[in-house]
């Protein structure tokens, strides 16, 4: 853990230069032929979308390598993992519902994405509730790696929702397969590539920031139970 | 203060909550109750079907089908998703991208020998998005994407 510490800092400063650059070009960015200045929503909402699928992914392995080691830290990184993307995934339908009223006349629509992404926040604080309503932390932690693995089937719902069900939500607008290509044309489309890299860096501080509070805390439990109960 | 049984009430709940939701959701992705709306041609074919009930239909705003009634803001539109059409009658307020040739979805009741009668009208934009420069490219692209989407 020691590691997290030295890059911390540096991850921290790339992702601050990563985020000024990449609102720079959104700022400049032109106006959409249909949507006007409102298509800048998509640089938060895009971005946001992707890490937390990602910081889903990380979660499922992260899990999966703490039942298989029953290594504490990939329990850290788990447990980090699961705030930081309920953190992504409510940026996502919060932009998404901001953009959704003027664009599409709706706040929410019950179509497979939207609501396989609400399912996606639903999983993580569940897993949130369930860590803490177990009193053994062992036990709370293979609950909940168990959990979330199973959780993982969400995964694919999300991401191909768009192109097994008709949704009100569109299909990808890069993909590598169904419609592929690339759908965003011209100038509107570096403010994106750089957001998406700045969300990466900032995910990943975000990790190390959490995954060292997480063991700091557990240290103390440690001292204070040992306190508590000298003779044990 | 948490207590125990506090604690074992959360760890119920959220085994509920979450398993359901997961359950529903993977359950709906098998019958196709995922499928938001149908598209014209479906719902010309299952008309008697679905004769009265609340349905949705998405498609295209036919270009050159829109009609506005003069001081009032009821409009009269056809849906078409290039094979079948639908005449649709609304009144109220639509999305800022409701245009022709545009995608929509209309929520709402079809009655046999009547026009569709739409309590909401949501609009639906393809995956494209094209700066203003060069919006006729776009205009064809999003044509194109939108009705590769209402397969």
């Amino acid at each position: 853990m020691k590691i997290l510490k030295k890059i911390q800092t540096l991850l921290g400063v790339a992702t601050l230069v990563l985020l000024a650059v990449g609102l720079w070009f959104v700022y400049n960015a032109p106006e959409d032929f249909q949507q006007g200045g409102a298509v800048r929503i998509l640089y938060i909402h895009v971005p946001s979308a992707k890490m937390a699928l990602l910081s889903y992914l990380f979660l499922t392995v992260a899990s999966a390598l703490y039942l298989w080691k029953r290594s504490e830290t990939a329990d850290i990184l788990a447990e980090a993992a699961t705030s930081v993307g309920a953190a992504f995934t409510a940026i996502t339908l919060a932009s998404g519902s901001i953009w959704g009223k003027p664009m599409w006349g709706t706040w929410w629509a019950w179509d497979a994405r939207l609501t396989s992404m609400l399912v996606l926040l639903i999983l993580f604080k569940g897993l949130m509730v369930l860590r803490n309503s177990m009193d053994d932390p062992v036990k709370g932690a293979r609950a909940t790696a168990i959990l979330a693995i199973i959780g993982a089937v969400d995964l694919p719902i999300i991401h191909y929702s768009v192109v097994w069900w008709r949704t009100l939500h569109q299909p990808p607008s890069m993909a590598a397969s169904g419609n592929a290509g690339v759908h965003i044309s011209g100038p509107l489309l570096p403010p994106l590539l750089i957001l998406s890299g700045a969300f990466m860096l900032m995910g990943l501080y975000m990790v190390t920031v959490k995954a060292r509070q997480i063991e700091a805390r557990r240290r103390l439990d440690a001292l204070e139970s040992a306190r508590m109960h000298p003779d044990e | 203060m948490k207590t125990l049984a506090n604690k074992r009430l959360y760890l119920i709940l959220t085994v509920l909550v979450v398993g359901g939701s997961l359950a529903a959701l993977v359950f709906s992705s098998f019958t196709g109750a995922l499928v938001y709306f149908h598209t014209p041609t479906e719902a010309v074919a299952k008309q008697r079907e679905l004769d009265g009930k609340k349905i949705r239909v998405g498609g295209m705003v036919q270009a050159g089908s829109l009609a506005r009634e003069a001081g009032t803001l009821k409009i009269r539109f056809l849906v078409t998703d290039g094979n079948a059409q639908i005449p649709v009658r609304y009144d109220g307020m639509v999305p800022d991208l409701f245009r022709e040739g545009q995608g929509v979805v209309v929520e709402g009741t079809w009655k046999s020998g009547q026009d569709f009668s739409a309590d909401t009208i949501l609009a639906k934009h393809s995956e494209d998005y094209v700066p203003v420069e060069m919006s006729e490219q776009g205009i064809a692209k999003s044509k194109e994407s939108l009705l590769k989407s209402l397969k």
